[in-house]
């Protein structure tokens, strides 16, 4: 049986998102999570957390947010306003060292609200930069975090270690025209890519809109036909159809 | 700012080399033919990594589908001279970042 994980990244960017999140995966299809501490969400990263004991990772951030450490100790990472740039695009030439830091921080702030991650993954998927990629496998090895591998060279990085949870990594299945058949088409087709032999993660971001996310982010209806997917009963029943098992 | 083919050459490599250390790929001479897939065992995800990395270290927005892909399809394999031709043809004409934040 092939084996899927679908983890929604953005747990603690507004709330209606993280409300989302939490029912996707409480009444619905999606197994993980992984929180941001960049975002001034932490109330209701708590609030939501509750029912979802080791269902939550790190979302690390780089992207689209605010440093824990001040601007002057991660001055490669910061803009004029010491805040993270809006995306991955706006990175320039990001200090190695300073990653790590930030993110060391980032991993105790969740610590500290009383949640171990499960895993790492980023925002904007950023460790796609070998630059970052570097702090992003320093922090899985110190703190033995499987972490979210983007194609096969990293993958078979984080094997060699015991750190690797997936062997391939779904990033574009997104926008408004989605429905249950062209999900489990794209999943079938990274099936058949590792020839059915791998476990196959898909990166998802269902939520509900509201206020905030209508001041920070271009992706909103869009979270909530995900969820309405996510929640379908027809898609796990799809899922066992095709011989697919969600872990 | 222009660039000078070999500033960009240098500049590729430099990338190229990291990922080759982090990742514990066959150490290899990089030259103009070394290929991309065959010889590193990149998939296409991985190219357009190092291509992200470029534009990262110049600052640049290039055009890279118009490397990548063929009549919609992904190029079966690149070289890395191909690649440096394509960042300086390419240059001059890119657009330039850090882009206006949305």
């Amino acid at each position: 049986m092939n084996q899927l994980i679908i983890s929604a990244d953005d747990f603690g960017l507004t709330e209606g998102v993280t409300k989302g999140i939490s029912e996707s995966i409480l009444k619905g299809a999606v197994t993980r999570t992984s929180a941001m501490m960049c975002t001034n969400g932490s109330v209701w990263i708590k609030k939501y957390a509750k029912d979802l004991d080791g269902k939550i990772g790190l979302h690390l951030q780089l992207t689209d947010g605010i440093p824990l450490l001040p601007p002057g100790e991660v001055s490669s990472l910061v803009d004029s306003n010491g805040n993270f740039p809006k995306k991955y695009k706006h990175l320039s030439a990001v200090n190695t060292k300073e990653v790590e830091k930030e993110w060391e921080a980032q991993v105790k702030a969740l610590l500290d609200l009383g949640i171990k991650p499960s895993h790492i993954d980023t925002h904007h998927n950023v460790h796609r930069f070998p630059k970052v990629f570097k702090a992003y496998y320093t922090i899985a090895e110190k703190y033995n975090l499987s972490a979210r591998a983007l194609s096969p060279i990293m993958a078979k990085k984080f094997e060699s270690v015991g750190l690797l949870k997936s062997n391939y990594c779904l990033e574009a299945w997104y926008g408004e025209n989605i429905t249950c058949t062209s999900l489990i088409d794209y999943l079938l087709k990274a099936f058949q890519s590792i020839k059915n032999n791998g476990i196959v993660e898909l990166m998802c971001h269902p939520g509900y809109v509201d206020q905030n996310l209508e001041l920070r982010s271009h992706y909103l209806k869009a979270r909530e036909k995900e969820l309405a997917i996510f929640l379908d009963p027809e898609l796990k029943k799809l899922l066992t159809k095709h011989n697919i098992q969600l872990i | 700012m222009t660039k000078t083919k070999t500033e960009i050459r240098e500049a590729i490599k430099e990338i190229l080399d990291e990922m080759i250390e982090m990742y514990d790929l066959p150490k290899t001479e990089i030259t103009d033919e070394l290929l991309l897939i065959e010889t590193l065992g990149f998939s296409s995800v991985d190219i357009m990594h190092l291509l992200a990395s470029v534009d990262m270290r110049f600052e640049r927005h290039l055009p890279y589908d118009k490397i990548m892909l063929k009549n919609g399809e992904y190029v079966s394999d690149l070289s890395f001279g191909e690649i440096v031709d394509f960042v300086f043809d390419n240059f001059d004409f890119a657009s330039s970042g850090p882009k206006q934040m949305s």
